[in-house]
């Protein structure tokens, strides 16, 4: 992972630990959103961002997780289980006047608990 | 399986539905004039913004206006019946002085400070005055379920003390009130550290150490537009009544559902009758009462059995239950539906309703009597729980994962899960409704705003509400396409447009635990309806424009 991918990894690990979520008292709250990040980039032929993206998360049992891009081209899926293996998830982008060129998946360093995924999807005009 | 409902009209039903009633008669014989007064005090003169209620003596109901910028209040020729009435009044700071009547029949209210304004506080204003931080205070919006901050702020716990009474709150349903607690079969799950860090902090902001060591603030008075309102309150006639979904029928007949008890109940604001309709126990032991109440395309309602588990649902014509149970290797001590949807069952002859205690979905089929399982967040960590539910023309279903911080698509031909985060992270999306256009409309209940999912776009548009720590419950488009909304803090209905961005926020009368939202489109303007859910009664909002 380079260096300012890992900084925007770092950064929503820490969001996501600092969330609140739950419909429990005093509890879920609070509760450490801990769990599998999927996170990443929609960009154009040329490197630069794409906004408002739709990124497509496509899990072996059919069910899917759609969000959009920000200003900045970046998506977070929400947290998984670390029981789910990243390869079967499958990430795809969408935007109207663009199609999907790439999809790369930056490899996983081997970390206990595993690190955040990220995935670049790649678009071009047309 | 069939059920006979059981109809419940008790003396006490009876002499409430005949006082009423005659109370009403006297009303409709045209003998109530437009009723006329001006509120004033010594420290503003007169004063805009507050609510004057009158009662005629001995009637379960309440009728409230709201002065206008220079104190003057009218009760419209109708809304009251003759005679005299015990007059009330709501101005945070101030209480009811006197009142006198002039010669020309006016009113004359005269307000003086009040004695004790913690107990005039909403649980917003509470939320305002408390120092801390958000994530600090946000814990407590799960305690407003069953009661006031009121009653914690009052204590003199330390942390100790008051870590024990958080543990024991873990032990009651969330369908409790004061007038009827009700402990659950399994406990909830907790974190002791959490619960350690809110007792803590509570001891910090309660009379622990003699007096509240912070100013106590409060909210604006209505001004302007949200004066222009008439409120109605009808009393149930049990405290014990919780009523937590309310809807109109065809009729202009009133339905709730009771949060702590097995009755249907209806009323009748014309009349002032007032029924209730019990259907059995199925689960012996398990805390009572329900949440959900739907209708179907036939006009017949559906009631989610919370812990009694499984679907109850009433012929409107028959008046007869038809209790849809869950099987037995489906059911466990912590097994609730809250929600129900029959809204499009018609189309496949399927009813989806939730399954709390496995974060998941079920899909009834009427024929088969056999529910579905749909695990949507099986391989997700973080906390999710399935609650607000609405079906389009094709029943699909979508849902609100109030335990999170995305809505959710269920495909009916398929089963298969399209998860949609909310762009405000942490929003916890709690009820919804679909508008003519099938966009689901829902209130974002921790991000304090409403929100609009298009699921052709498949993009989402989000409001902050007006008043901070407001956390909106429900929300509902009416045929104008103004949005309305309320929630268990601010004791304010919210009235918002959003094509042009304005909104206005009516005060009730009392402290009111707002949960389900309804407006009945018939009239013009349109008619707001909810229940108290704290305190018992049905209220009736008619703005006049």
């Amino acid at each position: 992972m380079r260096g300012p991918a890992r900084l925007v990894a770092a950064a929503l690990v820490f969001a996501s630990m600092q969330a609140l979520a739950g419909g429990e008292m005093g509890g879920a709250d609070e509760h450490p959103d801990e769990g599998l990040v999927f996170f990443g980039f929609v960009k154009d032929a040329r490197g630069a961002p794409i906004a408002g993206a739709k990124v497509t998360a496509t899990m072996k049992s059919g069910n899917t997780f759609i969000v959009q891009t920000s200003a900045t081209g970046l998506y977070r899926l929400p947290t998984f289980t670390y029981q789910l293996n990243p390869a079967d998830v499958v990430i795809a982008c969408a935007k109207e006047g663009y199609k999907q060129t790439r999809v790369i998946r930056r490899p996983i360093a081997k970390a206990n608990p595993p690190k955040p995924v990220e995935t670049e999807c790649r678009m071009e005009r047309g | 399986m069939q059920d006979g409902a059981r109809l419940k009209f008790s003396f006490h039903h009876l002499v409430s539905f005949f006082r009423f009633s005659l109370l009403l008669a006297l009303c409709g014989n045209g003998a109530a004039a437009e009723l006329r007064g001006h509120v004033s005090s010594r420290e503003e003169g007169a004063m805009e913004g507050v609510l004057v209620s009158a009662r005629p003596a001995g009637s379960p109901v309440t009728v409230t206006v709201v002065s206008g910028a220079k104190g003057e209040f009218r009760f419209p020729a109708g809304s009251l019946p003759p005679g005299k009435y015990e007059y009330s009044t709501r101005a945070v700071g101030y209480e009811l002085e006197r009142s006198a009547s002039a010669k020309d029949g006016t009113i004359e209210l005269t307000l003086r400070k009040a004695k004790d304004l913690a107990a005039q506080l909403t649980n917003t204003e509470w939320f305002i005055s408390m120092p801390g931080t958000t994530e600090q205070k946000r814990p407590l919006i799960e305690c407003m379920s069953c009661h006031t901050f009121e009653r914690i702020l009052r204590t003199k716990h330390g942390a100790e003390q008051m870590f024990e009474v958080l543990k024991r709150m873990t032990t009651y349903a969330n369908n409790s009130t004061l007038q009827k607690v009700q402990v659950r079969k399994v406990e909830r799950k907790y974190e002791e550290q959490n619960l350690r860090r809110l007792a803590a902090y509570l001891a910090t902001v309660n009379l622990s150490s003699g007096a509240w060591a912070y100013p106590l603030k409060t909210l604006p008075r209505p001004s302007g537009r949200a004066t222009r309102v008439l409120i109605t309150e009808y009393d149930l006639p049990r405290k014990t009544i919780a009523p937590h979904d309310v809807r109109t029928d065809a009729e202009g007949r009133v339905w709730y559902s009771n949060f702590v008890e097995n009755y249907l109940g209806r009323l009748d604001p014309r009349t002032g009758a007032h029924a209730e309709f019990a259907y059995p126990v199925v689960k012996p032991g398990a805390p009572l009462g329900s949440l959900a109440l739907e209708a179907d395309k036939s006009g017949d309602l559906w009631l989610a059995a919370m812990f009694q588990t499984g679907l109850v649902k009433f012929d409107v014509r028959k008046q007869s239950f038809q209790v849809f149970r869950l099987p037995a290797e489906m059911n466990n001590d912590a097994s609730q539906q809250s929600m129900v949807m029959p809204a499009q069952s018609q189309v496949d002859g399927k009813v989806w309703t939730n399954e709390v205690s496995k974060q998941a979905l079920m899909r009834l089929d009427l024929k088969s009597g056999k529910y579905e399982l749909f695990e949507p967040f099986k391989t997700m960590g973080g906390s999710h729980s399935p609650y607000g539910l609405v079906a389009d023309a094709a029943n699909n279903l979508f849902f609100m994962d109030f335990g999170g911080e995305a809505i959710g698509r269920i495909d009916a031909g398929t089963g298969r899960a399209v998860i949609y985060p909310t762009p405000t992270p942490r929003s916890r999306p709690r009820r919804t409704m679909m508008d003519r256009e099938g966009r689901v409309w829902f209130a974002e209940f921790a991000a304090n705003k409403v929100a609009v999912f298009d699921p052709v776009k498949e993009t989402f548009r989000e409001w902050d509400v007006p008043t901070p720590h407001t956390y909106p419950y429900d929300v509902f488009v009416d045929k104008n396409g103004e949005l309305w909304s309320g929630s268990m803090s601010s004791d304010r209905i919210l009235r918002f447009d959003p094509a042009s961005g304005k909104s206005v926020e009516y005060l009730l009368p009392r402290q009111t635990n707002v949960r389900r939202v309804f407006v009945d489109n018939r009239s013009s303007p349109v008619t707001f309806w909810v229940g108290s859910n704290h305190g018992a009664s049905i209220i009736r909002l008619q703005p006049l424009d």
